[in-house]
């Protein structure tokens, strides 16, 4: 089990830089399905250090740390199911 | 003690791990709050390691390409590769020679001189579809660009603009980033041209003005610059408008190397 946690973890984090951006979500998705994992948030975290752009004058929101937030936490009552 | 279905721990799971999905919550807002209040310490340094990994991994590439794995089809992937690039070569050239001819009618109107533009050539450093942002990483540091410089191809087109730059690399956002919009000129009518990603954009004209296959669509904020060329006329009899599909002629991802201009 931690094998797969780590794989997909690893893909993820490997994904930020080079793949397609919803593989980093997907990989978040399914951490959160199964782990209380804490490395989606930091994925989530370091897709948005990589990519966003900061500058002004627009304002960009940082999806993907928001989103990773909201799926960890939100995803907490389905995966005690699962984990029941 | 027999666990039942309504014990503490099934309802909340297990109280340290639960503390340190917490606890990394709070760290990633604290290390966000951070970045932001530093000016970008962070991100910079994720930026740099990220130019380096990208380059290792381009090279790692390259030699797995190489090794002779895959032949049969990295062939076939090699000469389709190649006759596109060939393609988008003579395309993105024909295109540079209408360009740099209506700037020289201009400029004879105008009967000014110009004077020659300085910037630097950097490398690109990082994918261009990896990002949700539609933005890219170039190797460009303070010293050769600021904030609001352009990025341009070869062939002279307006593919982005600096928003973010540290000492070794700098963020580009792409003009035809997803959802952008940008003021361009189009077969001399005004239109706004919305990005839709991958080097492509979308506009609506009066279905009265003449626009024709490979015109040069122009942005008068980027000082007249190119921006891309008509690569297809979508036209209705029942639409006062019609839609024109506006591309780059060369292909965003094979780009290895940029030209950074200053922006004014």
């Amino acid at each position: 089990m931690t094998i797969i946690r780590i794989t997909i973890a690893a893909v993820a984090f490997v994904g930020i830089f080079i793949a397609p951006p919803w593989l980093p979500l997907a990989c978040v998705v399914l951490l959160a399905l199964r782990y209380r994992a804490w490395e989606g948030l930091m994925i989530g975290l370091l897709m948005d250090l990589m990519w966003l752009p900061f500058g002004l004058p627009h304002v960009y929101v940082p999806f993907y740390t928001i989103a990773a937030i909201i799926i960890v936490w939100g995803l907490e009552p389905l995966r005690l199911e699962l984990l029941r | 003690m027999v666990k039942t279905e309504f014990s503490h721990r099934s309802l909340h799971g297990h109280p340290r791990a639960r503390r340190r999905l917490l606890l990394t919550t709070v760290v990633v807002l604290v290390l966000f709050a951070a970045d932001l209040a530093t000016g970008g310490m962070i991100r910079s340094a994720v930026h740099a390691a990220a130019a380096s990994i990208w380059s290792a991994t381009s090279s790692a590439r390259s030699t797995v390409g190489g090794s002779g794995y895959f032949s049969s089809r990295r062939s076939l992937a090699e000469d389709n590769a190649s006759l596109r690039e060939q393609l988008a070569q003579y395309q993105e050239r024909a295109a540079g020679f209408a360009v740099a001819s209506e700037e020289n009618k201009a400029l004879r109107s105008m009967l000014k001189l110009t004077e020659l533009e300085q910037g630097i050539t950097a490398p690109v450093v990082s994918s261009f579809r990896a990002s949700p942002y539609g933005t890219f990483m170039i190797g460009a540091g303070t010293a050769d660009a600021a904030p609001g410089s352009l990025v341009l191809t070869e062939g002279g087109f307006v593919i982005g603009r600096v928003v973010d730059i540290d000492t070794r690399v700098a963020l580009v956002n792409a003009l035809f980033a997803a959802d952008t919009e940008t003021d361009a000129l189009l077969a001399g009518t005004a239109v706004s041209v919305v990005g839709l990603g991958g080097g492509n954009a979308r506009t609506s004209v009066p279905r009265g003005v003449h626009v024709a296959l490979g015109d040069i669509v122009t942005a008068p904020s980027l000082r007249g610059r190119a921006i891309g060329i008509v690569g297809n006329v979508e036209s209705d009899p029942t639409d006062a408008d019609q839609t024109v599909h506006v591309r780059l002629p060369v292909n965003v991802e094979a780009l290895r190397y940029v030209y950074v201009v200053p922006a004014l």
